[in-house]
């Protein structure tokens, strides 16, 4: 979740306040944990913005910063006010509900608006075996003027036991029960982790979905445009 | 006094950012707290490797073999990762009451 916010730039709205709180709260609290082994107060005073910052905190003496009451003291000024409402959980679990619901409206949308399951399924594990496969054996039997059915049929067998799809709806419905139960989660980074757990489990899959929608909009669009 | 204070005075400005809610301010926050995470971590790494050194080259030897190794540190030193593998050997985020950190950055 890090690399994705910092280094891809990839922040999810709906889930990036309660987040927040939580490293909020996270990283405060370890400003108590983490060790002060030494500082350095010129002239044996805290003047100006270091003064300023002693009388915010409630420190009585630049002495306190670095003993345990004065790390209480500061910590406790940091969390003033703040409360964790503990609606991430939920929140982590209704994003990740409402992603899996728009994979499967994906998957019906680019097959003719069915909602027939298995006929969903099975154009999604043969979508993986042409591109894992399938094309290559068609393109095969293609140069050695062959009929590709038997030979497609023959290799999708084998390719369904090894290696087998990556994405089924057993899986889809599976991450569905997983991200719903996320919303009762105790600890919030629990939840969080169960969270990016399904999501990179379903990222590949959601991105797929997403870009052949696209393609296929605007495929529709063109052919639009050309009766025009 | 000032490098501590100016790392309290980051988490406390993002405290100010999280209160507006907006994306923008909130992303902000997420920067300056994970900024401030890996600040502290560098720190306390880094004086527990001045620790180390201090003691290899004394004559007052610690039993045991070297805690960090040199790809360690190099590693630490530069990446967030590795800090927070190192942080959680010296026992840090046990000590914490809230949830682990490695969790809630991973």
């Amino acid at each position: 979740m890090r690399n994705d916010a910092f280094h891809r730039g990839e922040t999810n709205p709906a889930i990036l306040g309660p987040v927040a709180d939580l490293l909020f709260l996270t990283v405060a609290e370890l400003t108590k944990v983490f060790p002060i082994h030494s500082y350095v107060v010129l002239g044996g005073t805290a003047g100006g913005e270091n003064a300023d910052f002693l009388v915010r905190f409630g420190l009585d003496n630049a002495h306190e910063l670095g003993d345990e009451t004065g790390k209480e003291k500061m910590l406790k000024k940091l969390v003033e006010g703040v409360v964790f409402d503990s609606a991430l959980p939920a929140a982590l679990s209704q994003d990740l509900e409402e992603r899996l619901d728009g994979i499967v409206d994906g998957l019906s949308y680019l097959n003719d608006g069915a909602s027939d399951r298995s006929q969903l399924d099975h154009n999604l594990r043969y979508t993986q075996f042409w591109r894992e496969r399938g094309a290559e054996v068609m393109r095969k039997a293609h140069e050695a003027s062959r009929a590709p059915r038997d030979d497609l049929d023959r290799a999708y067998e084998e390719w369904l036991k090894v290696p087998g799809p990556r994405f089924t709806m057993d899986k889809v419905e599976r991450w569905r029960r997983q991200a719903t139960s996320i919303a009762t989660a105790k600890h919030p980074a629990d939840a969080l982790a169960r969270y990016v757990g399904i999501q990179r489990a379903i990222s590949p899959l959601e991105e797929d979905v997403r870009e052949a929608v696209a393609e296929l909009d605007e495929h529709i669009n063109m052919l639009v445009k050309e009766r025009r | 006094m000032q490098r501590i204070r100016l790392l309290y005075e980051q988490v406390e400005e993002a405290k100010r950012l999280i209160s507006s809610r907006t994306l923008l301010q909130l992303r902000l926050a997420l920067i300056l707290l994970d900024n401030a995470a890996e600040l502290m971590m560098y720190r306390e790494l880094d004086y527990q490797f001045a620790m180390e050194d201090y003691f290899a080259r004394s004559t007052v030897r610690l039993p045991g073999k070297q805690k960090y190794t040199e790809a360690e540190r190099r590693r630490a030193e530069q990446e967030f990762r590795p800090k927070v593998k190192l942080s959680q050997g010296l026992g840090i985020f046990q000590a914490s009451r809230r949830p682990s950190f490695a969790c809630a950055t991973r």
